[in-house]
């Protein structure tokens, strides 16, 4: 405690020293003089408080002394005016006096200044309770020195300063104020602000966005207080308005909708007028979508418009397309598939329109639908597709009959005609059925129709008719009887000759003391050659037939001869057949169709031939029956053979005398020309030889018609 | 006696010669029958001649040349498709035209004939190392019998009897049928006669001297005459055979269409080589030099 007092004192002395140093640079021996004071003042209070007491009078005037003397009149110092702030702390009321008596003191206004005396140091305070002033009187009462004395002074106690700041606010535009606070520093004495702080802070009017001035208004504080006031703003910021463009969708080419939106976060009242402008979107016509976007919308100051964007879509117009009816005839090109476009837009030309139709394939006559082919119309427009057809009609064929003949009784010819007009690479075998004609098959002219005939679905036939002349007929008379006598003793013959026409025969014989016609019956009256002729003349369809003879044939069976032991020969020397077919047991012999037969080893069986004649007739000869011990009948021989030419050779033969009644002999050369005839037959006669070097035919006739030949060489 | 006087004659006139050659000569390669029937084509056949021979030379440029020759002709015939018809008499007595009808037939033909030269040659130099020299004369032909090789690719045989007009053309057993590949081969006599004969070439020396000499040169030999020995007969190409036998060849020369000369001939290229006896052939280029003192004229020989 001691040194702590030391210290302080020595602190308060100090400045005090300062000073005195400061004035009294010059005097060393003061400055020695005040130092040593002051160190016995310290350790004496005694010597302090007289130290003190002087000090406080008369350093600047000079140096007193403290001294000791009696009844002295009791000086107060230190004892002055001040003004005080409200809030300061208590004060010592650091009053001295010449006078040992202790120093008391009395507030005037202890509403304003109370004092009181520690009981710690026994000093005496002030105490600050309001603003306003107080006189505080020290008084010292006598004792044996000093007289009893007052002092008084006022001490003013001023306001304390309030520092009291708006706080800064802020709101929404359209929201209600926030409350406006403050910020209080100043407040001492431990005052609350509720009891101090009257009144309330007021801002700047308006509602609009901006800065408004917070204003103390009827803040007051309490008398203690002068309050600084420290403004601050409201400050009013935009509010958010939500503006949600709606989508929109177009077709191609129309005029842009109006873009709308809706709004959200009016306030304030405001109505949906403060809204000006408009939203807008990206550029394009083109099919796709493009941004509506806010464009110059405003919603004035008050407002901060949040945008929310939307796509105007522009969608594909439609474009009509309608396709041509088109038609064409068979056969012939396409014609170019054409169309009709409407809906075109946007000052499109045609010419955005690319490709082709196409038609369903096909070439027959009939309707192919046109399609939309290649068609197509860049991506702003859907083709609305309208189909048509393609009509191939029928062509023109032209059918040229022929002018056909045919002779009566015949089958019709078939009925040709000639075509033109064929096309599309057809072929002429497109053409199918017939030609008929007007019917009738006497002899005239008969129309030529266009009867079954037909070229398909595809054409259309155009008909040029004719006419079939049937001219009158050219008959034969058919006659392949053998008029074969003798071969079993027949007489009398049916004569089976036919016409072609159908027509009776008439026949008539050569000589008729050999045969005669009763009918169609020939009747035999004597074993000789002679000819039946039959006859047509003919009628108004049909030409007069060719007459047709045949021989009375006696001794048909002659007509084989049996060569070698093997063979068979058909006699053929008239070159009258041309085919056989050989018997043999009256089977035919397969394969066995030549002139001659040849056996598989001896003859042995009973043999016909059937012969053809050159004009179809057939002959069949009388059986013969050979053995290889009984070969046929009936030879003749020559010798020597080959004879010289003049010269004397022998014919013989095995008929007997009988047979050779009425035979005769013929030598003719190999081109038929009769060199001799001998009539008086036996069974050996001799002959001469022919001049010319050559093969003759030597020929033994019987009178029953059979025969015998040989062949001689004349060399 | 007669033979004598010649060969006396002969003697003398060896002796009297100026120089003698001896030759060995072959010659080839072309020869012919020459025998070309109607309806037919001739071809040539490979042949030659082997042969030696003496030359006689009477001066500077004659002489004459004898020798013996052996030579091989061959020839070939092709008949044109066709038939040939000839009459005769069957095994039963009747006549009848034998018809054979061919397909390719041919015949070829070989012979060999030996013959005797008779030639007359000129000789001349063109330079010292080369003369010139032409034969010419004729040849005693001695030929053997002609063998001829038939053959035909089809061959059918038939009978045409005119008194049933009608034809055998299928009835083997009696002759008459259809053979392919027909062969046959038969031989025909031939009569000796003259060939005349021309040969003409150069000759070049051998060795250091004329004494050797190498003939090249060509040369023809061609039939002057007939050498058929028989005139043949106007029968069939092939035989007759009732018995159905294969017909047997009877060669185009015994048909009437063949009934024509046989003229072998010959040509080519002929091959000498000569030695020359002569005293003077020892002087090389002294050929154009020949002494003329004991040049006698060629003498006919007496006959």
């Amino acid at each position: 405690m001691r040194t702590q007092r030391m210290l302080r004192n020595i602190s308060l002395y100090f400045d005090q020293m300062v000073d005195l140093l400061k004035n009294l640079t010059r005097k060393p021996f003061a400055l020695f003089f005040l130092a040593f004071f002051c160190i016995c003042t310290a350790y004496s209070p005694k010597v302090f408080a007289v130290a003190d007491t002087a000090m406080s009078g008369n350093f600047g005037k000079g140096i007193a002394i403290p001294f000791k003397a009696e009844a002295i009149p009791t000086q107060i110092s230190n004892f002055n005016d001040s003004t005080k702030t409200y809030g300061d702390a208590d004060f010592e009321l650091g009053a001295t006096s010449n006078s040992p008596s202790p120093i008391t003191y009395t507030s005037s206004n202890p509403t304003i200044i109370t004092v009181y005396q520690s009981t710690v140091n026994n000093n005496w305070y002030a105490k600050i309770h309001s603003a306003g002033s107080a006189i505080i009187t020290a008084s010292v009462a006598a004792n044996l020195i000093f007289f009893a004395a007052d002092s008084s002074v006022t001490i003013t106690v001023n306001k304390a300063k309030l520092s009291v700041s708006a706080n800064a606010q802020t709101k929404v535009y359209g929201s209600a104020d926030p409350n406006l606070t403050i910020v209080i520093s100043g407040l001492v004495n431990g005052d609350d602000s509720a009891t101090v702080i009257q009144g309330a802070l007021s801002r700047a009017t308006g509602q609009n966005v901006g800065t408004y001035t917070i204003t103390q208004n009827t803040l007051t504080a309490d008398t203690n207080y002068t309050i600084v006031y420290t403004g601050a703003n409201l400050t009013i910021t935009k509010a958010n308005l939500s503006i949600s463009a709606n989508a929109q969708t177009k077709v191609y080419g129309s005029a842009d909708p109006q873009f709308t939106y809706s709004v959200t976060g009016l306030t304030n009242n405001d109505a949906q007028s403060v809204i000006t402008g408009s939203i807008s979107r990206n550029a394009g016509e083109n099919v796709g979508s493009y941004a509506i976007v806010q464009g110059n919308l405003s919603a004035g100051g008050n407002y901060n418009i949040q945008f929310t964007g939307a796509n105007l879509t522009i969608s594909k117009a439609n474009l009509n397309i309608s396709a041509n009816a088109q038609s064409k005839a068979y056969g012939s090109a396409d014609p170019q598939l054409t169309y009709t476009a409407t809906g075109l837009v946007n000052n499109d030309a045609q010419s955005v329109i690319t490709g082709s139709l196409t038609r369903n394939v096909g070439e027959n006559v009939g309707a192919y639908a046109i399609n939309q082919g290649s068609i197509v119309a860049g991506n702003n427009y859907t083709i609305v597709y309208s189909g048509a057809n393609l009509t191939i009609g029928k062509a023109n064929l032209n059918i040229v009959a022929n002018a056909q003949t045919k002779v009566y009784g015949a089958a019709d010819p078939q009925l040709t005609y000639n075509v033109s007009g064929l096309v599309n690479n057809d072929a002429l075998s497109i053409v199918t059925g017939s030609l008929n004609r007007v019917a009738g098959e006497d002899v005239g002219k008969y129309a030529i129709n266009l009867g079954s005939l037909s070229a398909g679905g595809n054409y259309t036939l155009v008909f040029t008719s004719d006419y079939l002349s049937i001219t009158q007929a050219q008959q034969q008379i058919t006659w392949d009887q053998v008029l074969k006598v003798g071969c079993g003793a027949v007489m009398q013959i049916k004569l089976t000759a036919s016409s072609s026409s159908g027509l009776p025969i008439s026949y008539t014989v050569s000589d008729p003391s050999v045969a005669t016609i009763n009918g169609n019956t020939l009747l035999i009256n004597k074993i000789a050659q002679a000819n039946v002729i039959a006859s047509q003349p003919g009628n108004n369809n049909y030409m007069a037939a060719t007459d047709v003879i045949l021989p009375i044939i006696p001794g048909l069976d002659s007509f084989v001869h049996q060569k070698w032991s093997d063979i068979l020969v058909f006699d053929n020397s008239q070159g009258q057949f041309n085919a056989w077919q050989w018997y043999k047991n009256d089977s035919p012999i397969s394969g066995d169709t030549l002139q001659y037969y040849q056996e598989n080893g001896s003859l042995n069986g009973t043999y016909y031939v059937i012969a053809t004649g050159v004009n179809g007739g057939k002959l069949s000869t009388c059986p013969i029956t050979i053995s290889p011990s009984t070969p046929l009948a009936g030879s003749i021989s020559v010798s020597p053979n080959p004879v010289s030419r003049g010269a004397t050779f022998t014919i013989s033969n095995n008929y007997s005398s009988q047979a050779l009644q009425g035979a005769k002999i013929t030598i003719t050369d190999m081109l038929g020309t009769q060199i001799s005839v001998i009539n008086t037959i036996s069974a050996s006669i001799s002959v001469q030889a022919p001049g010319n070097a050559g093969i003759y035919i030597i020929r033994l006739m019987l009178a029953n018609g059979q025969s015998a030949s040989i062949n001689l060489l004349v060399e | 006696m007669k033979n004598l006087i010649i060969l006396i004659l002969t003697l003398s006139f060896l002796g009297s010669v100026e120089a003698q050659e001896w030759r060995i000569a072959l010659s080839g390669p072309l020869s012919s029958m020459g025998y070309k029937p109607s309806n037919s084509n001739s071809k040539l056949m490979a042949g030659g001649e082997l042969g030696t021979n003496y030359t006689f030379l009477f001066g500077k440029h004659f002489g004459i040349m004898t020798g013996v020759e052996a030579g091989i002709y061959k020839g070939r015939t092709q008949l044109n498709d066709g038939t040939m018809s000839t009459n005769m008499i069957d095994d039963q007595g009747s006549a009848f035209v034998y018809k054979v009808s061919t397909k390719g037939y041919e015949e070829t033909y070989q012979m060999t004939a030996l013959s005797i030269p008779f030639m007359l040659r000129f000789r001349t130099n063109l330079t010292i190392d080369t003369y010139w020299y032409l034969d010419a004369g004729v040849k005693w032909f001695m030929p053997s019998s002609l063998i001829i090789h038939a053959k035909d690719s089809s061959m059918n045989t038939s009978g045409y009897y005119p008194n049933w007009n009608v034809e055998f053309n299928n009835v083997p057993n009696h002759g008459f049928s259809t053979t392919n590949n027909w062969k046959g081969n038969r031989e025909e006599a031939l009569q000796m006669g003259l060939m005349g004969s021309v040969s003409s070439g150069f000759g070049f020396p051998l060795g250091g001297d004329w004494t050797k000499i190498l003939y090249v040169g060509f040369f023809a030999n061609f039939g002057v005459q007939d050498f058929w020995k028989t005139s043949g007969t106007t029968g069939a190409l092939v035989s007759y055979e009732p018995n159905g036998a294969m017909p047997q060849a009877n060669g185009l020369h015994n048909t009437a269409s063949g009934k024509v000369p046989l003229q072998p001939f010959s040509f080519g290229i002929t091959l000498k080589l000569g030695w020359d006896f002569s005293k003077k052939a020892k002087q090389k280029g002294k050929l154009n030099e020949a002494p003329k003192e004991n040049h006698k004229p060629i003498s006919q020989p007496k006959k």
